[in-house]
């Protein structure tokens, strides 16, 4: 698939919305070289499930993984889908970054477009402390159910060390 | 166990419906986690699964240290995937960082990859056989497993955490001398590959318990966004050596393996993802030859010193670069973060250049194998026509056949051990005979 095809569509379907656009271009292979693309878009929180909903529509994506980074008054989350496999250098990856402010840590879902990113939306409800609204399960995946802290914030970073520390305390008292 | 009652479409009607939980530990898991089974009878209609019982905090850990500790904390991410893990972060930071990889370096990336993929398959083979109640095909794939870690142990020194990938290259070479090993290594799974197949696929009793069971739909399998041989066994053509190629796999024409290439419709069951694991071990072999005998010349790294390496990720501004913390601390004050929101790190530098050489194997032709090909160069199709092969081949040897081969294994397997020490030390020493490509030690006459 060509990057353009995929950004033009996007240019169009969201018109001004599309704060930003990037288009990353690799060289591999050492005997024929040829490129690879990366690209990245981003919006704003309210026009991101439009985003996502234009992209399930035109190109069957494939939603690798969500990715977040506390950029201390906001969460940047990029959401990294690849859409075009099945063909030899066909697949281009898609990111589509939005900023989640701390004052207000709501996101919508998108498991009712590709059920494959709850378990993604769930970590990142765990470790950021993101609302993720309408997610259908709310429970905690990888850290213990009563957990209520979010190892990934650096602002709850105090937080997070003393937890490890009364771990190793813990432990401690019981050798 | 509780029992509670639900609607089931099958069987037509209310019937009723048990919770199964197996884990955290239990002797059927490997590693501990729950699930959480709907039964209706010997049906499972619904499972829960909560992981996370051995969650060590890798991710906060990675936060407080810097991109060099973050790799070897990478590689223990899992004992099993010890390549999969690291390669994947050094790309990452050298996409970033716009570090560039000598030609070389990505050559013996890719070789020690395919190597833990076949390895790895062969794993997950060994636990669905031992699943299935078959252990004495557990131990027999388990048993084959051991020659792709001996030779991982050879070219790296380690039988798992191999500590090959760092920014920028590798951390050690294959050099020519080894390549014999490699090319003994992989005849032998060559040979095995048939056996393998007849053991796994023709069998009566292991189709009877896999086909149609645990079926993953190839529209569950893009809905759910799976990946990997889990996926290409419900039949999607997804993998991303072909559809985004990186390292040596740009250099040759794959295919996603899928169980169509055993001639059989694609189901998503067990049996598929047995037919694909198996036939990727042998589009892994034909990898690691091609790679092998294309090696090209030049250095193993573009940066060796690790100063200089912590420098350029640090010029890249990349996070985890050692000020993570300080970065979050001001960034949480400032008001004007908000206009760095949707910059990247940008802004490619020179490379110094190291004056490292290493020779390809191209050139020293004597050294190998003589029973390994010749061509200079392979198209990975013929990984196509040879797989077409073995998948048009009748089920195995007769029993009787079977039986002869089996005096023959019995008769090595009497002094295996030391005969392989002696040929390990005498290809190590270099003056190796012509090799001697042995048929694997145990017959499959216990299957």
């Amino acid at each position: 698939m060509k990057p353009e095809t995929i950004l033009g569509s996007f240019r169009t379907a969201l018109g001004g919305k599309l704060l930003d656009e990037r288009t990353i271009e690799r060289q591999v292979g050492n005997v024929d070289p040829q490129s690879v693309y990366d690209l990245w878009i981003v919006v704003d929180r309210a026009d991101f499930r439009a985003a996502v909903e234009h992209l399930c529509a035109e190109f069957d994506p494939h939603l690798s993984v969500i990715s977040g980074d506390d950029l201390g008054d906001g969460i940047a989350l990029n959401y990294h889908f690849s859409a075009g496999w099945g063909e030899r250098y066909g697949e281009v990856t898609f990111t589509i970054r939005t900023v989640v402010p701390k004052s207000d840590l709501h996101i919508p879902t998108i498991t009712d477009l590709l059920p494959g990113a709850q378990t993604s939306e769930r970590e990142k409800r765990e470790f950021f402390g993101i609302e993720v609204d309408g997610i259908p399960d709310k429970r905690n995946l990888f850290l213990p159910e009563d957990m209520t802290i979010h190892p990934w914030r650096h602002d709850l970073q105090e937080e997070t060390n003393g937890s490890v520390k009364r771990l190793v305390k813990w432990e401690e008292r019981n050798e | 166990m509780n029992n509670r009652s639900i609607h089931l479409e099958i069987g037509g009607g209310e019937q009723t419906c048990y919770t199964v939980p197996i884990g955290p530990t239990h002797p059927a898991l490997k590693e501990p986690i729950r699930f959480t089974f709907d039964l209706s009878g010997e049906q499972i209609v619904g499972v829960d699964i909560k992981p996370g019982f051995a969650h060590r905090g890798i991710e906060y850990m990675g936060m407080r240290r810097n991109v060099i500790q973050t790799l070897y904390l990478s590689e223990r991410i899992c004992g099993i995937c010890s390549i999969s893990h690291p390669l994947a972060f050094t790309q990452a930071v050298e996409n970033a960082a716009g570090i560039e990889v000598p030609p070389r370096a990505q050559y013996i990336r890719t070789i020690i990859g395919e190597l833990e993929r076949i390895h790895s398959h062969l794993l997950w083979a060994g636990v669905g056989a031992h699943e299935l109640g078959f252990d004495t095909l557990l131990h027999l794939t388990w048993n084959v497993r051991e020659k792709c870690m001996d030779l991982l142990e050879q070219l790296t020194g380690n039988r798992v955490d191999y500590a090959i990938p760092i920014f920028g290259g590798v951390r050690r070479d294959i050099p020519a001398e080894k390549a014999p090993l490699a090319y003994q290594a992989l005849e032998y799974y060559k040979d095995l590959l048939q056996q393998m197949i007849d053991a796994y696929l023709h069998d009566k009793s292991v189709r009877m318990r896999t086909r149609n069971v645990g079926v993953m739909t190839y529209d569950q399998a893009v809905e759910l966004c799976a990946v990997g041989p889990t996926t290409r066994a419900s039949g999607v053509k997804k993998d991303v050596r072909v559809d985004m190629p990186y390292l040596a796999y740009a250099d040759m024409d794959l295919h996603a393996i899928t169980p169509e290439d055993f001639g059989t419709e694609p189901i998503g069951d067990v049996y598929d993802n047995i037919i694909v694991r198996l036939l990727e071990v042998a589009q892994s072999i034909e990898i690691i030859e091609f790679c092998l005998e294309n090696m090209p010349e030049g250095e193993l790294t573009s940066i060796p010193k690790v100063p200089a390496l912590l420098a350029a990720v640090k010029k890249a501004k990349a996070k985890g670069s050692g000020d993570t913390r300080r970065r979050g601390a001001k960034s949480s004050t400032t008001s004007d973060s908000s206009k760095d929101r949707t910059k990247w790190p940008s802004g490619r530098f020179a490379l110094p250049r190291t004056t490292t050489s290493c020779r390809g194997f191209r050139s020293s032709s004597a050294t190998r194998s003589p029973t390994s090909r010749s061509s200079p160069r392979r198209s990975i199709r013929a990984c196509a026509a040879w797989i077409a092969s073995i998948s048009s081949m009748k089920p195995g040897p007769s029993r009787s056949a079977s039986r002869r081969n089996s005096s023959d294994s019995l008769g090595r397997r009497q002094g295996g051990c030391a005969d392989d020490r002696n040929d390990r030390e005498r290809s190590l020493a270099g003056d190796r005979d012509p090799v001697r490509i042995r048929a694997p030690r145990y017959g499959l006459q216990g299957v």
